[in-house]
């Protein structure tokens, strides 16, 4: 038990590190077949099978806001009825038009959120069955019976009646059933009419959110935020077209320093100076700004980041770092 | 009559011969390097076969076969060379080759397999835009003889399947294909055999033996400060402002009874920042097993969920608390950034936690959760490595971990030798990249001053550049 608890971990962590390093300088097929394999698979295969654990949770988490009547719970109410939408909803024709002749398409979209339900259904009755507490037992009982209702609609009653119907007129593409989610279908419809606006509106929120930041970092309390709202005010300014207008110093001007600084320390002047010079204004300090000091900062952060990720990836390949494994020693 | 004869005979006569050699040249050329007259808009593109007599540029673009007695005004290459590409899996050759061009110059390609010559499939390409061996030192190196010539990549090749419509072919690993340039010039194109190579699988990219040998070097240092560490458990590590306020934070939440909110960041599991979190997420549950506050995480990713309830589990359970943990405290939310957003806001203003935990890599989310726990009154302590959310959580939270901090916090706060040891290796690494970064700006600043007419040569003082630089 300790070997497969704690070893075989670091083991497969080692293996896989080392396995992923050496990959990464072969470039035969072999070695992009492996990542392909990894990358194409494992991974959605691991994360399929997690996101069934995710949609449980998130409905045991909402289920027992409702049930024990905690602060907003009406809106776990609507997050659980809007839930049922989308899965009932994505049953629904992607086109209710009827072709005439050809055979029935054998998985749909909605045979497939059938089977999700009762799955869901299943592994909630399972956990129902082997007990826990009081309240958690209740919610996941619920949760059975909710999504073994939806997925035997779906399967055994939606399903059979629209291959009914299909058998009936002989059609091959009825209501109910779609090989794919298509743009007119009633699952999209809500997707492009209440989850895009809603999503937007949530993002568009941000601008407000920056203001009010922004507001906070400008108080020019100390050196640093003073030189923050100068750069910040100038860089702002220089990223829309009224800084290119804001000329601080002409060209002509400028070229009559430097050609008086070549003077002084004998240099011969450039005959193109007048044209490789231009006026110096808001843009051209908000883009140095950008380019040269924000660049530079940016880059030392960078550099400490990827040898941390050195060192942590060392860390987890040699087993010195477990917590993530669920165990700190 | 004899006063205007003479003088058109004259004219007549002067004529001729210069007729004549107006045409000369003309002749000469069609029979020393036949083109096509009328090349298509992009002839790289044209199928090798079957084309009518009216256009006969679609076939002669690919093969290179020109029709007689045309005018020859394609720029011809030199130095042409066909060779299997380096550092690659075996399914793609290079053609190198000079070329004076004008900017409208195109340049195609085409295979010979079977005795059929298909088009190599490429987007019409400029010559202008093609690479040259200088560009590509992942190939060449840094310093290749003959700088300036041009590298045209093929991989693949179009062919036209059973159901009659054109397919794209990728080459095969250790295949013998025969290969024709092609250049195309305004309404006229030319193709030039290049010979026959074999497409080799290489089980190693040299273009990254910097970087592995850096690697390697790099964690040999972790390891032996890693393992020094155990000699010597006494090591000095800097104070982390964040880091050292953990656990003020998590005691205020648990003076004012309300709990403690942890995110993971928005990434899945396979982005080492999210792994660095989760550590976190392991140490901080500790404490809060201990101080016996209650501690939510709202997760993005379910397989992140899984992984921290199994931290916390263990976390929970080294503290002497298995009692107290609870699993439906770590729960999915959705996977949709803004959805989970709103939702962690909610809870945020529902709950009023004392103190939240904001580790991982965020996107555009970062400032509003940031800004809605700033409202509530919680202690905030962020980190993360996404440089463009750095600022907006050093302008609302208490505390930031700024980049490499994020994957120092979990060994600082364990304390544990062996983990401090990685952080010190940590430090020899960035000590070593300063010094390279010093060497590098005087060694170039030092090449471009001597880099003068007349000045010395024969010296590559960008060498540190060169070597420290990604090859492709």
């Amino acid at each position: 038990m300790q070997f497969l608890k704690r070893r075989l971990p670091v083991i497969i962590a080692f293996c896989a590190g080392m396995v992923f390093w050496v990959q990464y300088y072969v470039p035969s097929q072999a070695s992009q077949d492996l990542l392909e394999t990894f990358t194409a698979s494992w991974a959605i295969i691991l994360f399929g099978a997690a996101f069934i654990l995710g949609v449980l949770s998130a409905i045991e988490h909402h289920w027992t806001k409702i049930t024990l009547k905690k602060a907003g719970y009406g809106y776990s109410l609507v997050a659980l009825l809007v839930f049922g939408t989308m899965i009932l909803s994505g049953w629904f024709p992607a086109q209710p038009s009827i072709r005439l002749g050809g055979a029935a398409p054998t998985l749909s979209w909605g045979m497939l959120a059938a089977t999700l339900c009762l799955l869901i259904g299943i592994v909630s009755a399972v956990s129902y069955l082997l007990g826990g507490n009081g309240e958690r037992r209740y919610s996941r009982g619920m949760t059975a019976l909710v999504f073994l209702i939806l997925g035997a609609v779906g399967a055994f009653v939606i399903q059979p009646l629209a291959s009914g119907y299909m058998l009936l007129w002989k059609v091959s593409n009825p209501a109910f059933i779609g090989q794919t989610i298509k743009p007119d279908s009633m699952f999209m419809w809500f997707f492009d009419h209440c989850f895009v606006p809603l999503d937007s509106t949530m993002f568009s929120l941000l601008a407000f959110y920056i203001a009010s930041a922004a507001f906070r970092a400008f108080r020019a309390r100390s050196f640093e935020a003073t030189a923050l709202l100068i750069s910040g005010c100038l860089v702002m300014i220089g990223r829309v077209p009224l800084g290119e207008q804001l000329i601080l110093i002409p060209k002509g001007v400028l070229v009559s320093w430097y050609t008086a600084y070549l003077h002084l320390v004998n240099l011969p002047v450039p005959p193109d100076l007048a044209t490789t010079l231009a006026d110096l204004n808001i843009t051209s300090i908000a883009g140095w700004i950008l380019n040269s000091p924000n660049s530079a900062a940016q880059r030392g952060i960078l550099l400490g980041v990827i040898l941390s990720q050195v060192a942590i990836s060392l860390r987890i390949m040699f087993g010195i770092e477990r917590t993530y494994m669920g165990g700190g020693e | 009559m004899t006063r205007v004869a003479f003088p058109m005979l004259c004219c007549l006569l002067l004529a001729l011969p210069l007729g004549a050699l107006a045409q000369e040249p003309a002749a000469g050329a069609g029979a020393a390097a036949p083109a096509a007259a009328t090349p298509p808009p992009a002839a790289a593109e044209q199928p090798a076969s079957g084309a009518p007599p009216a256009a006969p540029a679609a076939p002669d673009a690919v093969t290179g076969a020109t029709p007689p007695g045309t005018h020859q005004v394609v720029p011809q290459p030199s130095n042409t060379l066909l060779m299997d590409r380096p550092s690659d899996d075996g399914t793609a050759l290079l053609i190198i080759f000079n070329l004076i061009g004008t900017e409208t110059t195109r340049i195609g390609a085409g295979v010979l397999l079977d005795g059929t010559w298909y088009r190599c499939t490429l987007r019409p390409g400029l010559l202008a835009t093609l690479p040259t061996k200088a560009d590509l030192p992942g190939y060449f190196g840094w310093r290749p003889p003959n700088p300036e010539a041009k590298v045209l990549t093929i991989d693949r090749y179009t062919k036209t399947n059973a159901a009659g419509e054109p397919e794209s072919v990728p080459f095969e690993k250790d295949h013998e294909y025969t290969v024709r340039l092609v250049v195309v010039e305004g309404e006229q194109f030319e193709g030039f055999e290049l010979g026959t190579t074999r497409t080799k699988e290489q089980w190693f990219n040299l273009a990254g033996a910097n970087s592995l040998i850096l690697s390697v070097l790099f964690a040999v240092v972790i390891m032996s400060f890693i393992y020094a560490a155990r000699r010597n458990p006494n090591l000095f590590i800097r104070r982390i402002q964040g880091l050292e306020a953990v656990d003020e934070a998590i005691g205020r939440a648990t003076e004012m009874g309300k709990p403690v909110l942890h995110i993971n960041g928005l990434d899945p599991l396979s982005t080492l920042s999210t792994i660095a979190a989760v550590n976190i997420l392991g140490r901080i549950a500790r404490r809060v097993a201990n101080y016996e506050s209650d501690l939510l995480v709202p997760c993005f990713d379910p397989v992140v969920m899984t992984v921290s309830q199994e931290v916390v589990k263990n976390a929970y359970l080294e503290a002497g608390r298995p009692d107290a943990y609870r699993e439906d405290k770590i729960f999915f939310l959705t996977d949709q950034q803004f959805s989970y957003v709103a939702s962690v806001c909610g809870i945020m203003m529902r709950e009023k936690p004392a103190a939240n935990f904001l580790l991982g890599y965020f996107y555009a989310e970062a400032l509003m959760l940031a800004e809605t726990g700033s409202s509530t009154g919680a202690i905030q302590i962020a980190g993360t490595d996404a440089l463009a959310q750095l600022p907006f959580f050093v302008t609302t939270c208490d505390y930031t971990l700024i980049g490499e901090e994020l994957y120092a916090a979990s060994a600082y706060l364990s304390r544990e030798p062996m983990l401090l040891g990685s952080l010190k290796g940590q430090d020899v690494g960035k000590a070593f990249v300063m010094l390279i970064i010093v060497l590098g700006t005087v060694f170039s600043t030092v090449g471009m001053l001597v880099a003068q007419p007349g000045a010395m040569t024969g010296f590559d003082w960008d060498w540190i550049t060169h070597l420290l630089s990604p090859l492709m």
